[in-house]
């Protein structure tokens, strides 16, 4: 073991937790940025409608375009996001509640019983673009919505107005809009407010200098209410996907840990002599090397450099490249690239100090199982549901089980009928319940189904994947069974 | 009272010793013999073994009809090496289905100790006994049926790892369908004997002497890095196959009692391996569930690739052998990480989904069987194996070979330009299973 090797560890920890939570995205360092082929689409001003899964990057997104430093780093070194040199990034929506830049759910419940939500959303427009005259000695929402609601007409020609200033200094506006799910406390007010945003996102694409950027999930464009409604295709038409390919995972990690204080330096060298290109480190932020970012069998290589070749003592039971990545995926196969980095981190942790590599698979088995642990604790923090929903099933049933059998448990417990009950009494917390309770338990396997957690296989049957299975305490189905 | 078939008998032997009243219950054991019929076989001297559990153990076995071939009880007594019968490794811990109560719920499963004596597919249970010397990987290639491109994938892999340097050994084990090698050896240029040659002189104990005639060099390998070794079934020009292949599979005495066919295979297969000196060897093995089917994947195979192509009579067979592995756990753990499942004639046309339906199938069919089953909570790890559905290094995540008719008349000497197949091509049909195979041989040293 070298020196080198435990720096590498302490780098990989170093790179993993700046991935804590949401909103660190404008707190770690600049150089920790990286951007997959995907997310440059979403990220260019002319892409409007932006789907993600949970966990994809949508609030990163919305988070760390709006911090000057980090999107600098983001326009010098990933030119394929064409984001304009002068660009004025706004938040129009999201969880950082202030009802300075947009008004907070309270006030929007209130807003919503007078106003229309398109009335209300052309406010938002109206404070970010500056509106100039009496709109601008407004200070408080419920007056500037008044306004828009009074002045159809001089909202369209300051609308104009305010586009031909942006014109002039040769500057854009970029609203950021995200957690749509924190609109209102239940389906039937976000069901308006969503729509009317995604309408006003569209309305805004008539000017020149002005664009909206909405972050959805897809389950929300899927619902008729929210995205049916005439030129809605226009919109889906030009849509960006935030997904993460294992090759952009690692991308990412490499990224990070080329730049982490601790370790940086000794793992650049690996990947300078690996891809055969010299190691010049000219500014202070290192950038992955093209052929690191989308070549998966060098990426292996290097990941081999950290982790070893196999997870255990041959590759039968695989690769560490492949293995960590299969492992954390949900249902649909996505991986989230928090799941990603808590069991990077773990596995670092776990790792013993004398290891001779800065990884070995026991950690990485170890950091998997805790990646899992996680991941349950975040999905359950914003969808308090799915705890009601899925702690009656505990430690009784073994996956594939039948739908029945889950219904069954659900019917005893009376878990639906409690559920709404029991989301109401959450004080503060989120008290949204699964999008498609009224359709009863198929509705909530449908939810739980769309958040990735489980799948329905042949009608009858549903399966989870382990990231899910281990923390929900399901066991799995197999041959050999254990010893009594 | 009802008939008893085959399929009761051991459920009923099973059934008696479940008695809660029944004495020193670890004592006693089963043996099957040729016919299917059982006796309780006592692993101690009979004085030791209280009355009143013999006669019930006589009674029971008495029950058994047809399937007992006495009322009489074996112990140590019964034999003149009491130590050779019971500490035989043909013993298996082996699972009984207790079948059904009157309402159709499952009475559950009874493990008991089992010898089952059996005319051939013995070597279905014996796995090597840990690993003896090092030796190059083994691959074996196998089909429930023919006409799957076996034989073809195995060339093309045999020549892939020879363009990449290696020193490949090719063992043909389908003695039953002799040539069927012809794309790597033309007959002509076979060597003088044959794998069924060996079998034959190794019985009158000439085996070594015919060892250095028995391997020819392949055609294919001139133009590669690393050599392509061929070890036919049958000797150039043979002017009487048959007349030894119906003499092949006899066991053969030795100085510890028979040797058995599968005992011999093995033999031979270390033999050639240290006279070759290969760094990989590829054994083609017969389709079907044959004895030698049987030696290659759990006698000899570091990686057994099992060919299927996904209609209904795959399944049914694999499943038939994976449960006769699952009812003796100790073999289904031995076995099972070494297997790996290819999904042969891969059409081109809804492939997305042909693939996806093979490869839950795949899936299902390993999990019920051979993995483990995960208890509340825990993942799998180092004790567990289960893996994942979608995890691409476990035993059933297939390896995809494309169906092309470029290969089925296939003439591996051709140039592209004179219609032969390109790098492209070939890596387009087989890349997977090479890939997956390279990524098998770099593991052994990881």
């Amino acid at each position: 073991m070298s020196s080198e090797t435990k720096l590498i560890r302490q780098g990989i920890q170093e790179a993993a937790s700046a991935l804590d939570q949401t909103q660190v995205s404008a707190r770690q360092p600049p150089s920790f940025t990286y951007v997959p082929p995907a997310h440059a689409r979403a990220l260019d001003p002319e892409a409007t409608l932006i789907e993600g899964m949970r966990g994809a990057g949508k609030s990163f997104w919305w988070s760390l375009l709006a911090s000057n430093e980090h999107r600098e780093f983001v326009q010098k070194n990933f030119t394929e996001a064409r984001l304009p040199a002068r660009i004025v990034v706004r938040q129009g929506f999201g969880t950082a509640f202030s009802n300075q830049n947009y008004p907070d759910p309270e006030t929007l419940a209130q807003l919503v019983q007078a106003f229309k939500p398109r009335i209300i959303w052309r406010a938002v427009i109206a404070t970010h673009a500056r509106f100039e005259g009496s709109f601008a000695q407004l200070t408080d929402w419920p007056q500037r919505v008044q306004w828009i609601a009074s002045n159809p007409e001089q909202f369209s020609v300051a609308l104009a107005a305010a586009d031909a200033r942006f014109e002039q200094t040769g500057s854009t506006l970029l609203l950021l809009f995200d957690a749509l799910d924190r609109l209102a406390d239940d389906w039937q007010h976000i069901r308006p407010l969503a729509k009317g945003l995604l309408q006003v996102a569209l309305e805004v694409r008539s000017t020149k200098r002005m664009r909206c950027k909405v972050y959805v999930r897809p389950d929300m464009l899927r619902d008729e209410e929210i995205a049916s409604f005439p030129d809605f295709s226009k919109l889906e038409a030009g849509k960006a996907i935030l997904t993460w390919r294992r090759a952009d995972l690692y991308a990412l990690l490499f990224q990070r840990l080329g730049n982490a204080s601790q370790g940086g330096a000794p793992f650049r060298t690996l990947a300078h002599a690996l891809a055969g290109i010299p190691n010049d480190l000219a500014s202070s932020a290192w950038k992955v090397p093209q052929q690191l970012r989308t070549d998966e069998a060098m990426q292996e290589k290097l990941f081999e450099m950290l982790a070893g070749k196999a997870m255990g003592a041959n590759t039968k039971r695989g690769k560490p490249y492949t293995w960590l990545v299969n492992h954390l995926q949900d249902s649909m196969d996505q991986v989230s690239p928090r799941s990603f980095f808590a069991a990077l981190r773990a596995a670092a942790v776990e790792t013993p100090a004398d290891d001779l590599l800065p990884l070995n698979y026991r950690g990485i088995q170890v950091g998997v199982q805790q990646a899992s642990q996680i991941r349950v604790k975040e999905i359950i923090e914003d969808y308090p549901w799915v705890k009601w929903v899925m702690e009656p099933l505990r430690g009784n049933l073994t996956v594939p089980c039948g739908i029945l059998d889950i219904e069954k448990i659900w019917k005893d417990e009376q878990t639906v009928s409690q559920l709404e009950g029991r989301l109401s009494k959450q004080g503060d917390a989120v008290k949204l319940p699964p999008q498609n309770l009224d359709f009863g338990t198929s509705g909530i396997l449908a939810d739980l189904e769309s958040l990735g957690i489980l799948e329905r296989i042949d009608g009858k049957r549903i399966q989870m994947p382990d990231v899910y299975r281990v923390a929900f305490g399901f066991g799995r189905r197999g041959g050999v069974k254990p010893l009594k | 009272m009802a008939t008893i078939y085959f399929n009761d008998a051991l459920r009923l032997a099973a059934t008696s010793l479940l008695d809660a009243g029944l004495p020193h219950k670890s004592k006693v054991r089963l043996i099957r013999d040729v016919y299917g019929r059982l006796r309780f076989a006592l692993d101690c001297p009979l004085a030791d073994y209280p009355l009143a559990g013999l006669t019930q153990l006589q009674q029971a076995q008495a029950a058994l009809g047809p399937y007992a071939t006495s009322a009489e009880v074996l112990s140590h007594d019964s034999f003149s090496d009491p130590k050779a019968v019971f500490g035989s490794t043909d013993w298996h811990r082996t699972l009984v289905a207790l079948g059904a109560d009157e309402d159709g719920a499952p009475l559950g499963i009874a493990e008991v100790q089992l010898l089952d004596r059996q005319i051939t597919g013995q070597d279905w249970l014996r796995p090597p006994l840990e690993c003896g010397a090092a030796h190059p990987h083994r691959f074996v290639f196998f089909g429930l049926k023919g006409g799957v491109g076996r034989s073809t994938a195995l060339c093309m892999t045999a020549w892939e790892l020879a363009k990449r340097g290696l020193r490949v050994l090719l063992i043909d084990f389908d003695l039953e369908s002799p040539g069927l090698l012809g794309l790597l050896l033309p007959t002509h240029k076979g060597a003088e004997f044959g794998v069924v040659d060996w079998l034959l002189e190794d019985a009158v104990g000439q085996g070594e002497a015919i060892l250095p005639r028995m391997v020819a060099a392949s055609p294919l390998s001139e133009t590669t890095v690393g050599a392509i070794r061929v070890a036919a079934a049958m000797g150039r020009g043979d002017p009487d196959y048959l007349a030894k292949l119906s003499r092949a599979y006899a066991d053969v005495p030795g100085v510890g009692g028979p040797l058995r066919m599968g005992t011999r295979m093995r033999t031979m297969v270390e033999r050639l391996e240290a006279q070759e000196k290969p760094d990989v060897v590829l054994i083609d093995s017969r389709a079907g569930l044959h004895d030698l089917a049987a030696v290659s994947i759990t006698g000899l195979a570091d990686t057994a690739l099992l060919f299927a192509t996904g209609g209904a009579q795959s399944w049914i067979g694999y499943r038939q052998l994976f449960s006769y592995w699952q009812h003796r756990p100790d073999v289904a753990q031995h076995v099972r990480e070494r297997l790996l499942i290819v999904r042969a004639l891969t059409p081109k046309s809804d492939r997305e989904a042909i693939v996806r339906t093979f490869q839950r199938n795949a899936y299902e069919l390993f999990s019920e069987t051979l993995y483990d089953e995960l208890p509340v909570g825990q993942a799998a790890a180092d004790v567990l194996f289960h893996p994942g559905e979608k995890d691409e290094s476990a035993p059933h995540f297939p390896i995809l070979v494309d169906w092309d008719a470029r290969f089925q008349e296939f003439d591996p000497m051709l140039r592209p330009e004179g219609g032969g197949a390109t790098q492209a091509q070939i890596d387009g049909a087989f890349g997977q299973l090479i890939e997956r195979l390279l990524s098998r041989l770099e593991g052994d040293d990881a």
